[in-house]
């Protein structure tokens, strides 16, 4: 048994107990969550890419135009958060738009309903977004500061395409929103 | 060298990054002052955010554009400060406070829960402590994190059976590319890639088996170096395939490049 002696935890149990029982907690709320698969900080689970990726040989793809008629870049933007923050928030408003409400309210709705009456529904104001239309003036102040200058008009545009023979080709296109 | 001295060194390197994150966050526009007082939100199922949100906390902050400035300048400030000054234990405190409530609202109207500034979070608990033996016990726990973040991430493939998914290679990088290749072309890179499907696909299982090779480093610290050097060659081959870019999880690399000789000179005797 002299290899448990070893061990990082049997060592700090014995040298810091205050900190062996943190360690302990962090451990288990970590564990609990992974097997949950539900993250909550700071119990962050690790799972990015472990769900099947369905086939992208079809699909579409949001792009956003300016005014002129020139692509504002989200998915070639050089800054990688900048790209996080066009684009997520986009694709959150656009389910929004298709389900008629927020995605994570319908989500808390559909897997918790007695919970969600009791007790989310009291704080659902502060909780979720109630109100999508400011986001395209949130759109536009985002994008002015960027380019320096006032951006008039925004245009959502759905791509659809296919991918084959190692290229993809545009099938379709729809302006799906003008901010 | 001594623990102090190394102690010294460590915290500068740490804080160093902190503070060029920071920089970097303003060239991407994405500071709190640079958000424009946010008007959609997502807090995932994350209490601590939900805790934010219902308290009117996070609210407060990006809907007050002063509060904003000053939040980003200590955001900024306090880094770089204790990279000269790395045993003002109360600046440490406020810096890992500022860094959690900027990571929760970066996440929140993000609209999506990242992992990349976690491992600044993490890596910032064993600077907390200036004594030997926490800081000792400390960065050991940041070290079999890192082993877990890996290894965890190997084992959800594994169990959850994508890593034998013959097409989930490809699949994933033709999710994240196609809006690249729409917006402004296609690159010799993306072309030569997507000719080539049997290299995406074969990336996958390899890039699970390279993050299975982590679980070695809960028995022995041998190895820390080697995983050090792979998870910089993980971090670039989520970035080049999956366009996930964690450059802030680098830092991860120091609790393992620095593991043996923290322990030579903090461990207790």
């Amino acid at each position: 048994m002299n290899w448990i002696r070893r061990t990082y935890l049997y060592q700090l149990y014995h040298y810091q107990k205050k900190l062996f029982w943190i360690v302990v907690f962090f451990a288990a709320g970590t564990l609990f969550c992974t097997f949950r698969g539900n993250q909550s900080t700071p119990f962050w689970v690790w799972g990015m890419y472990s769900a099947p990726v369905p086939s992208h040989d079809t699909g579409s793809i949001l792009l956003m135009f300016n005014q002129s008629g020139s692509v504002i870049p989200i998915y070639t933007n050089k800054g990688f958060k900048t790209r996080f923050y066009l684009h997520s928030p986009l694709i959150y408003f656009h389910s929004a738009q298709e389900i008629g409400k927020d995605p994570r309210k319908a989500f808390f709705e559909t897997k918790l309903p007695s919970f969600y009456s009791t007790w989310i529904y009291p704080m659902e104001e502060k909780l979720f977004t109630t109100n999508f239309t400011p986001y395209g003036s949130w759109l536009k102040n985002y994008l002015g500061q960027m380019s320096q200058t006032a951006i008039d008009s925004v245009y959502i545009t759905q791509y659809h395409y296919i991918f084959s023979s190692d290229k993809i080709n545009i099938t379709s296109i729809d302006t799906l929103y003008v901010f | 060298m001594s623990f102090n001295r190394q102690h010294t060194c460590l915290a500068s390197i740490f804080y160093g990054f902190c503070f060029l994150i920071a920089v970097k966050s303003y060239f991407d526009y994405v500071l709190l002052h640079q958000l424009h007082t946010p008007v959609i939100w997502d807090g995932g199922v994350d209490l601590l955010t939900y805790l934010g949100l219902t308290s009117g906390v996070f609210k407060s902050i990006t809907g007050n554009q002063w509060l904003c400035y000053s939040f980003d300048t200590a955001l900024l400030i306090l880094p770089l400060v204790l990279v000269f000054q790395p045993q003002r234990r109360l600046l440490a405190i406020l810096n890992f406070s500022i860094w959690l409530v900027y990571f929760l609202i970066y996440n929140l109207y993000g609209t999506h829960q990242t992992h990349a500034l976690t491992g600044l979070l993490l890596v910032h608990i064993p600077f907390l402590f200036y004594q030997k033996p926490s800081f000792h016990w400390l960065w050991n726990g940041v070290r079999y994190y890192t082993l877990w973040i890996m290894s965890s991430a190997a084992a959800w493939k594994i169990i959850r059976g994508t890593a034998f998914h013959p097409q989930q290679g490809k699949n994933i990088y033709l999710q994240n590319q196609t809006g690249a290749i729409i917006e402004s072309g296609i690159t010799p890179l993306q072309s030569f890639l997507l000719s080539n499907e049997w290299l995406l696909n074969i990336s996958f299982p390899l890039g699970v088996i390279l993050e299975g090779l982590f679980m070695v480093g809960f028995f022995t610290k041998r190895f820390d170096r080697l995983l050090a050097i792979l998870l910089i060659l993980l971090i670039a081959g989520f970035r080049l395939l999956a366009d996930a870019t964690f450059f802030e999880l680098l830092i991860l690399v120091l609790p393992l490049w620095y593991s043996e000789r923290v322990s030579k000179t903090a461990a207790p005797a």
